[in-house]
C-alpha cells in the first residue's frame, strides 16, 4: 500500500472493541447473524445505491487529471473540459466552508478594526469652542448684598421714595389720595386710641 | 501522455473483479471503470457530494502521481480503495482539529477515539442524513470504513481485510459490532431496526 496506514487512537479503540465482541457469534458468518443486522445491511445497501443514482460521480478524463495533478495547487485547479459553473461552486463551497475560515476571520478583523479606529478618533476629536458674540450685553452675576451698586444700577433700583424702595407705588391719582388720606386718618386715630 | 491498456478484462459483472496490469496503467480506463465506484464510497461516507467528488478526484490524482508504486501484490480496486479511505480518514482528522480549536474548552467531547465526520464541517445532503449512513458516520472509524465496503461496496470479508490491513476476524467483528451499535442506537431513539423490509438479495454473493 502506498499510504500508510495510520496507527491512531481511534484505531487503538477499534481494536480493544474487536477483542471485547471477538466472539463466536461474531465470527460467524453473516447467515447466522440476528436477522435484524442482515436487514440493516440490506438497508445500508439499498440506501448507498440510492444515493449514487441521486448524485452520480461528475466524468473525468485520464486528461483531466493529469491536469490537475500538473497544476500547483491540485484541489482548486479547474480541469479542462468541465464547464465552470459546478467547478466554479465548489471551488466557492470550499473556499467558505473550508480554507475560507480564515479569509472571514480576517475580514472580520479588518472591519473591527477600521470600526475602532474611526471611532476612537471620533471620541478624541475636540469640538471647536463657539466663538462669543461681542454685540450682545454681558451677563453678570452679582450678588446682591455685597456688590457695590453703581449709579446705573441703583437707577434699575429706582429713586428714593420710588416703590422699589418703599414698598408703595407712586400715589398720584386722586383715588388713590383719598385712599392714602383714609390711610393716614385711620392710623391716627389707633395711634390717639392707644394714647 | 495516454498509454495503451495491454491487457484489461473483468470477471463480473459488477466489474468486481476487474484489474489492470501494473505496466500499463491508463488513467482514462481506470477512472472509466472505478470512478463510480470510489464516488459512491466517498458519498456514503461524507454524505456531501462535492466533498465525495473531491475524494475522488484527489483518489485518481494519487493514483496518476503514484501509480508506479502499484506493486500488484493486491487488486487494483482493493488499492484504490485504501488510497479512498485514507484520505477520508485524514480530512476527518482535519476536521476534528478544526473542530476542537473552535470547541470551547469546558465543552470539550472526550470521543477522542473516533474522527469528526466531515458532513458535520461541511454540506452534507438531507437523502443522507436520513439514510442509515448518516448514523454509521458516527460510529469509530475501523467499523464505519468496514461496513461501507462491505454493504456498498460490496466486497468480500477477505477483500476487506487486504483494504484495511486487518486480519480476517477483525472484519468479521467490526462489521458485526457496527451494525449492532446501529441497531441498540435505533432501540434508544424508540425504533424498530426489523422495519427496514429490505429483500436480503446482494449479501450473499459478497461473503
Amino acid at each position: 500500500m502506498p499510504f500508510e496506514i495510520f496507527d491512531s487512537p481511534a484505531d487503538d479503540a477499534n481494536d480493544r472493541e474487536d477483542a471485547l465482541f471477538a466472539d463466536d457469534a461474531v465470527l460467524s458468518e453473516e447467515g447466522d447473524w440476528p436477522e435484524e443486522l442482515l436487514m440493516l445491511g440490506s438497508q445500508l445497501s439499498a440506501d448507498a445505491a440510492r444515493l449514487a443514482s441521486l448524485y452520480p460521480a461528475e466524468p473525468r478524463t485520464g486528461r483531466d487529471l493529469l491536469t490537475i495533478a500538473s497544476a500547483p495547487d491540485a484541489s482548486f485547479a479547474s480541469p479542462t473540459g468541465v464547464t465552470g459553473t459546478g467547478w466554479m461552486s465548489r471551488v466557492l463551497s470550499q473556499a467558505v466552508v473550508g480554507h475560507g475560515a480564515r479569509w472571514v476571520t480576517a475580514a472580520a478583523i479588518l472591519v473591527v478594526a477600521t470600526i475602532g479606529t474611526f471611532t476612537t478618533f471620533q471620541s478624541l476629536k475636540i469640538a471647536p469652542i463657539p466663538e462669543q458674540k461681542s454685540t450682545a450685553p454681558m451677563q453678570v452675576a452679582v450678588n446682591s448684598e455685597t456688590a457695590p451698586v453703581s449709579p446705573q444700577d441703583a437707577m434699575s433700583y429706582g429713586e428714593p421714595g420710588s416703590f422699589e424702595e418703599t414698598g408703595f407705588e407712586d400715589l398720584s391719582s386722586p383715588a388713590q389720595e383719598a385712599l392714602l388720606d383714609l390711610f393716614e386718618d385711620n392710623q391716627l386715630s389707633q395711634a390717639s386710641l392707644s394714647i | 501522455m495516454r498509454r495503451r491498456l495491454g491487457r484489461h478484462q473483468t470477471s463480473d459483472r459488477n466489474n468486481k473483479k476487474a484489474f489492470f496490469p501494473v505496466t500499463s496503467l491508463d488513467l482514462d480506463q481506470a477512472g472509466e471503470l472505478y470512478r463510480a465506484r470510489i464516488h459512491r464510497a466517498a458519498l456514503v461516507l461524507t454524505g456531501d457530494p462535492w466533498e465525495a467528488d473531491d475524494l475522488t478526484q484527489e483518489t485518481f490524482l494519487v493514483l496518476a502521481e503514484q501509480r508506479s508504486k502499484f506493486e500488484g501484490r493486491s487488486q487494483f480496486y482493493t488499492w484504490l480503495y485504501g488510497i479512498l479511505l485514507n484520505l477520508e480518514r485524514s480530512r476527518r482528522r482535519r476536521n476534528e482539529v478544526r473542530q476542537r480549536g473552535l470547541r470551547v474548552v469546558w465543552d470539550q467531547d472526550t470521543r477522542g477515539r473516533q474522527t469528526a465526520p466531515a458532513a458535520e464541517a461541511t454540506l452534507e445532503v438531507a437523502e443522507w442524513k436520513r439514510s442509515l449512513w448518516g448514523e454509521v458516520a458516527r460510529l469509530p472509524d475501523g467499523q464505519r470504513q468496514a461496513l461501507v465496503l462491505r454493504f456498498s461496496e460490496h466486497l468480500s470479508y477477505t477483500e476487506i481485510a487486504g483494504v484495511l490491513d486487518c486480519p480476517l476476524g477483525t472484519v468479521k467483528s467490526r462489521i458485526f459490532n457496527g451494525l449492532a451499535t446501529l441497531k441498540n442506537q435505533f432501540a434508544a431513539n424508540g425504533q424498530d431496526a426489523s422495519t427496514f423490509a429490505v429483500p436480503l438479495d446482494g449479501l450473499s454473493d459478497a461473503v
